[in-house]
């Protein structure tokens, strides 16, 4: 208990430590931007950290994480000296920095408790995420070094498991422990951070009267965001009571459910059932945030969430205010774009599908502001003219991680196949999409002669990615079989997502004419559907384009189209209930099935919670992720223990590459199982940080690119750190460890798996035993070194 | 000193010397200071942090890299000694040479903080047990206690000699992490009072502090391993190291509190006091040190160090020291009349708790219903003093007892100024043994032409009492020419080999007593017998190898 209360004090503390930065940015929001505090005070110490790192000032360990956390204290007071509204502005919203705080706070206990009943850091990709986080906790260079490939810095978007592992080292929690605090960390951030965006657009919108409504549905919407999932679960469950109806079940596309077996509990209590409601529209994955958190990959698109939300709250920031920016507002406010450039900038090398994204919104937010006090051609200038040095700076300042980071995006290309099943996108989007179609009603009425004045011009918006679909496929020579493969209810959504595009895209323009601020509620949904219409009509290659070519495009808009529904959805929903119980309406009543619907998407999180955590009954709740080691292989956890405690961080290890070997014809060892990918390979180095020669084989070839030259160089790495154990002299053994350069050999439960027995029958005669437990042992090359004293 | 000539009033007419009261005040505070300091630099056993700084200073002076030398100017000028000398005490007169000066800093303060409150500023500093230990250590911060005290000085008085901010910007980048906190406190009142430097300070500054890393990054021409910030690295450092056998928090319960509990009462008093005294730079450059130095103590609360409560010890002197300067004259200015009984009654209750309590600590047992006896003593003590926090004049006497924690204070000061071998806050520290295993060792390799082979466990400790012993092998095995062997008391015994009998160690370790509001006998008992420690059983073995 006491390490997560280390870790809440110290969360609390640097968000506290970035109030002045955020009242800066965000004074114009009803909490000062309190709740933006917490991935805003995490995003400046972590760059301090980060950049001082680089440049060699600060050291390895906790001490440099505080003084980086100190540097934003001296930010933070110089800040606030600067501001001679701060101490007005505390007192003002004093009120609501407490009550963001609580939020939090709930959240992040919350979210823990949740997470003790299922702590175990395996399975899925949670043992790469723990080597991300140890690699940036451990590393003693910067960059740091990538623990599954020895030697090479990490190329990956990894700013988030650096800011986690901020959090975890200042509050001096163990990495297996931080993990699982970081998952509730960003749960709590991403809900503070909601909470005040919803409470920023619901009092711009419905003004100062609807500040109890807008205050209620604040929670409303951190509950989209957060706590709703996929409407499938209503099917998962009928099918779990054995009221499986083939013909209801095909309509919706989930005639999979038909082998579901039924439960006697009250909820689904097949293992993982909540899984399939990420995988409904074939070949796709479409997560959601609740789903995130309910699994507990601590991956960057998860852990990006807090900062998107604080993207957008500089967005909302840049559209509200009241004169033009253009290039000379730099001039006057030069710490501000420097923020500003942390933010957007970091937003990449948190995870960098979300720049682009975010980044355009923020580019538009500008666009409409500049648009509110002058003409268009004036204001575009204007606008270029403020955004290039952003652009700028944000890379320059993000320089070194690009010098390392190898994108994987290939280009872009067009989608060629069925589509999605407007059953499947329902079932999907519809507790957030047929929210976020309400902001077409949140404003003032759009009257026929408004809309004609935007309507051609909004059509260009769900034009010209068709266009550019089109003009793709006949570039790749796939134009007929574009259009053939699509099936009707391909087209369908396709057309149902081009018009929900057009109709919130005018509606933007409307209100933005009417200077109203409804406009952002609508450009904010506007943006959501045209990355749903979006990834319907092209994908960016990558490593799966040979076989599932859409999957990680759909993915990762369809996670940020969430994001943006939830909170436009969420805030119109609430604000269209509230107009409604003022002035009820017949045609009002309109609203009820998107309630429902919304309202449906409870369903989800209320059956997979416990079924997660089989029913909330564990004989014991534990937050270290490596409890479960322990209690399944003491031996093994004891060995994991002594190298992170008796190996110096940097030093090299040998663990086995995780293929199987047997012996074969004449005595010859060969390699009959070369999978190594999701398997426990690579789990030294991920648990302890301590750098392997070789971890996941296909997961560094997501990371560096799909070549022959990488691939080589892997199964070099793979062959050498399976030589010593495969090596049938002493002499071999040695040659293998120096030839990696690596002190230690780890011969643990993998290596017993993976290997004949008595593969280390001669370690033992070359090799100095420095750990033993049971038959597990860690060996170390034999010391010789003479030291003059005088 | 100040020297009052009177001759006036001589009926000899012979000049006479007479000295005023407070410059015999500050006359025997200084020399109380420097006294305390000064066995030490003799007595003490190599020690905490000093192991390790020492061990790189000699490996430094060799020329040999080693990640021990943090490359501080107070290292520098060690590793420059032990050319000289193979002792430490030449290093440690380095340090205290710069620890005098420390009541010179105090004495120019007095225009703050009042003439009695610098006397008792300085007496606070003078018996602060973690200052009183790190102050005289040849340690890498050997001169950051005094440099931060003088940094402190620059920046309350001003000067305008310009020269003496890049000057002291050098030394503090070429310095240790204790000037840190003071640098946080005095950079954030001037950012928030929006006192930027001007380019002509602030350039010749910089340019200081990069010539300091530049200095350091280089080892002052020993070596070179890309930058390093020396006090940021020994700010880390004691996060992971073990500069202290035990946590900072068993330090701060066993030798701060009587500090730390000043501290909150006068904290308190200070924020119940209304109207709130209006800060102005100096208060609030106190109060960003305050609170700096107070997060690096919490935050190492774990950590195997002392140094953050050195740290924090500099600025509660000097808050105390004007707050106890009056605390004191109010006392003496209270309504005695019911307090002279009072008092007495209470000391007299718990002095009487504290003997029986004592007994009961040699035995090391105590029942519930005799806890239970000492709580209700306690009770009482409290509830005859209870009458005086009723009567607003009679107030100010309830400072007597407060100030009575100063006695245990005097105690734990003068264990560490007699350097007392079982003193917990100089552990670890050398083994006494140590130099004579060393000359054992060189005297049987020599005679036989044989290898003296250390384990790799020991490479860390073997450094600084076996320097100048020629050529020592570091192995996980024993060589064939091995003639003498320290070798880990787990392992078997290396064949061919016979135990040299005796508790041989390279280091000791005391176990402090960890106190805790269910188990306090082991505090008391270590409270009325500094030698009542556990010694950490050595980990080593010596073996010689066998005469044919």
């Amino acid at each position: 208990m006491a390490d997560v209360i280390a870790f809440w004090l110290v969360a609390l503390l640097i968000a506290a430590l970035a109030l002045p930065i955020a009242f800066t940015l965000f004074r114009r929001f009803p909490d000062a931007g309190a709740g933006l505090a917490f991935p805003l005070g995490l995003l400046f110490a972590g760059y301090a950290y980060w950049v001082l790192r680089v440049a060699r000032l600060l050291p390895v360990g906790r001490g440099g994480y505080l003084l980086a956390v100190a540097s934003l204290a001296l930010v933070s007071v110089a800040v606030a000296g600067r501001d001679r509204r701060f101490v007005g502005t505390l007192r003002r919203h004093l009120g609501a920095i407490v009550t963001i705080a609580a939020l939090f706070t709930a959240c992040f206990f919350g979210y823990a408790w949740f997470r003790s009943y299922h702590s175990d850091i395996s399975g899925t990709e949670q043992p790469m995420d723990l080597m991300y986080l140890n690699a940036t906790m451990n590393s003693p260079a910067y960059p740091p070094e990538d623990s599954w490939l020895a030697g090479e810095r990490a190329s990956y978007y990894y700013f988030g498991y650096l800011q986690i592992g901020m959090l975890t080292r200042a509050a001096a929690v163990p990495a297996s422990e931080g993990y699982n605090l970081g998952l509730a960390y960003t749960f709590a951030a991403a809900a503070a951070g909601v909470a005040s965006l919803a409470l920023a657009l619901g009092r711009w919108v419905g003004g100062v009267r609807a500040r109890r409504w807008v205050s209620a549905g604040a929670g409303g919407v951190t509950l989209l965001l957060l706590g709703v999932g996929t409407l499938s679960a209503l099917f998962e469950f009928a099918a779990a009571h054995g009221h499986y109806e083939a013909d209801l079940f095909g309509l919706f596309g989930l005639d999979s459910l038909s082998g579901v077996r039924p439960t006697s509990s009250w909820y689904p209590t097949e293992f993982w059932f909540w899984f399939r409601g990420t995988r409904v529209i074939p070949g796709t994955i479409t997560e959601f945030p609740f789903f995130s958190f309910l699994l507990g990959d601590l991956h960057p698109h998860v852990m990006s969430v807090p900062l998107v939300l604080l993207s957008l709250g500089a967005s909302l920031s840049a559209w509200r205010g009241r004169v033009t920016l253009d290039w000379r507002t730099h001039q006057d406010q030069p710490f501000v774009a420097a923020g500003l450039a942390l933010i957007l900038g970091g937003l990449a090398f948190e995870n960098a599908w979300d720049v682009l994204t975010f980044s355009a919104v923020f580019a538009g937010s500008v666009l409409l502001r500049n648009l509110r006090f002058g003409p268009p051609g004036t204001a575009v200038r204007a606008s270029a003219g403020y955004l290039a040095p952003l652009a700028v700076v944000a890379v320059l300042l993000y320089l070194p991680w690009y010098a390392d980071f190898r994108s994987q995006a290939g280009g872009l290309y067009p989608y060629v196949g069925a589509g999605t099943r407007p059953a499947h996108a329902f079932l999907q989007f519809g507790p957030v999409l047929l929210g976020g179609l309400l902001a077409v009603a949140v404003g003032p009425r759009i009257r026929v002669r408004d809309l004609r004045k935007v309507a051609l011009w909004a059509v260009l918006v769900p034009v010209v990615p068709l266009a550019a679909w089109l003009f793709l496929a006949a570039d790749h020579g796939q134009f007929g079989t574009a259009l053939a493969d699509r099936t009707m209810g391909g087209w369908v959504t396709l057309g149902a997502y081009a018009a929900t595009t057009w109709a919130l895209v005018a509606a933007t323009m409307v209100y933005s004419r009417a200077r109203h601020a409804a406009a952002a509620v609508a450009g904010l949904a506007a943006i959501a559907a045209l990355l749903l219409y979006g990834s319907e009509l092209l994908l960016v290659r990558d490593v799966f384009f040979g076989s599932v070519p859409r999957l990680n495009t759909v993915f990762k808009l369809s996670y940020q189209a969430w994001i943006l529904l939830s909170l436009a959805g969420g805030v119109s929903l609430v604000l269209v209930v509230r107009g409604l119980w003022r002035t009820p309406s017949l045609r009002g009543m309109l609203v009820t099935p998107i309630a429902v619907t919304a309202l449906a998407g409870l369903v989800y999180p209320v059956i997979s919670l416990p079924n997660r955590t089989d029913g909330f009954d564990a004989p014991e709740t534990t937050l270290d992720g490596l409890a479960f080691l322990a209690r399944s292989d003491p031996d093994e956890y004891a060995l994991t223990r002594w190298v992170q405690e008796h190996t110096a961080p940097g030093e090299r290890i040998i663990e086995a590459s995780g293929r199987a070997w047997r012996v074969e014809g004449s005595e010859r060892l060969g390699v009959f199982d070369f999978n190594v990918d999701y398997t426990d390979a690579g789990r030294i180095a991920a648990r302890t940080g301590r750098p392997s020669l070789v971890g996941w084989y296909f997961h560094e070839i997501q990371w560096r690119g799909d070549s022959q030259a990488i691939r080589d160089v892997l199964t070099a790495r793979q062959d050498l750190a399976d030589s010593a154990y495969t090596a049938r002299t002493p002499d071999a053994v040695l040659a293998a460890m120096r030839a990696a350069g690596a002190r230690y050999l780890v011969f643990g439960r993998v290596e017993q798996s993976r290997f004949p027995a008595g593969t280390r029958d001669h370690f033992d005669g070359v090799l100095d035993v420095v750990f033993s437990s049971g038959d597990l042992r860690v060996y170390a090359v034999p010391v010789y070194e003479v030291i003059a004293t005088s | 000193m100040s020297v009052d000539e009177t001759s006036a009033a001589d009926p000899v007419t012979r000049p006479v010397l007479t000295l005023s009261v407070k410059t015999l005040a500050w006359a025997v505070a200084g020399l109380l200071f420097v006294l305390l300091r000064l066995a030490p630099v003799w007595q003490a056993p190599v020690n905490g942090a000093e192991i390790a700084h020492l061990s790189g200073a000699w490996q430094a002076h060799l020329g040999a890299a080693d990640d021990r030398f943090v490359p501080t100017l107070f290292q520098a000028l060690a590793a420059l000694s032990l050319h000289l000398t193979s002792s430490p005490v030449l290093a440690r007169a380095v340090a205290f040479a710069a620890a005098a000066t420390i009541p010179g800093a105090l004495y120019l303060l007095r225009s703050r903080l009042g003439e009695a409150g610098a006397l008792v500023a300085l007496l606070l500093l003078a018996v602060d047990a973690p200052a009183l230990a790190l102050g005289s250590q040849a340690s890498a911060m050997g001169f950051d206690l005094p440099l931060t005290l003088w940094l402190f000085v620059l920046m309350t008085r001003g000067t305008r000699a310009r020269w003496l901010a890049p000057v002291a910007a050098l030394l503090v980048a070429t310095g240790g992490p204790l000037a840190l906190p003071l640098l946080f406190g005095w950079a954030a009142a001037r950012l928030w009072e929006r006192d930027y430097p001007t380019s002509r300070t602030a350039a010749p500054t910089a340019v200081a502090v990069v010539a300091g890393i530049v200095v350091t990054s280089l080892h002052f021409g020993l070596n070179s391993d890309g930058p390093i910030v020396a006090p940021f690295q020994l700010f880390a450092t004691g996060y992971d190291q073990a500069w202290f056998s035990g946590t900072l928090m068993d330090a701060a319960v066993l030798y701060s509190w009587p500090l730390l509990l000043w501290a909150a009462v006068a904290a308190g008093v200070r924020i119940a006091r209304r109207p709130r005294p209006r800060l102005d730079r100096y208060d609030r450059v106190l109060a960003g040190w305050t609170v700096a130095a107070a997060a690096w103590a919490i935050s190492s609360s774990q950590s195997h160090t002392v140094v953050p409560l050195v740290a924090l010890s500099m600025p509660l002197a000097l808050w105390l020291g004007p707050v106890g300067a009056n605390a004191i004259s109010a006392m003496v200015k209270a309504d005695w009349q019911h307090a002279r009984f009072l008092v007495p009654a209470a000391g007299f209750t718990v002095v009487l708790g504290g003997a029986i309590a004592s007994g009961w600590a040699h035995t090391g047992h105590a029942t519930a219903a005799e806890t239970a006896f000492l709580a209700l003593l306690a009770g009482l003590s409290l509830l005859a003093l209870a009458p005086l926090a009723i009567r607003r004049s009679a107030r100010p006497a309830l400072i007597a007892p407060v100030l009575a924690v100063a006695v245990p204070l005097l105690a734990l000061a003068a264990g560490v100024a007699l350097s007392a071998t079982d003193e917990p806050i100089l552990s670890p520290r050398v083994a006494p043994d140590a130099r004579s295993l060393r000359d054992i060792a060189l005297q049987a390799a020599g005679d036989r032409q044989g290898l003296i082979v250390v384990h790799p466990q020991f490479r860390a400790d073997i450094t600084w009492p076996f320097r100048d012993s020629g050529n020592l092998v570091v192995s996980s095995r024993v060589p064939g020419d091995a003639i003498v062997v320290l070798w880990p008391r787990e392992l078997i015994r290396p064949e061919g080999f016979v135990a040299l009998e005796g508790n041989w160690a390279l280091t000791r370790e005391v176990v402090p007593p960890s106190p805790g509001a269910a188990d306090y006998l082991p505090y008391l008992r270590w409270l009325i017998d500094r030698h009542s420690v556990t010694i950490k059983p050595s980990k080593l073995a010596v073996y010689i190898r066998a005469t044919e």
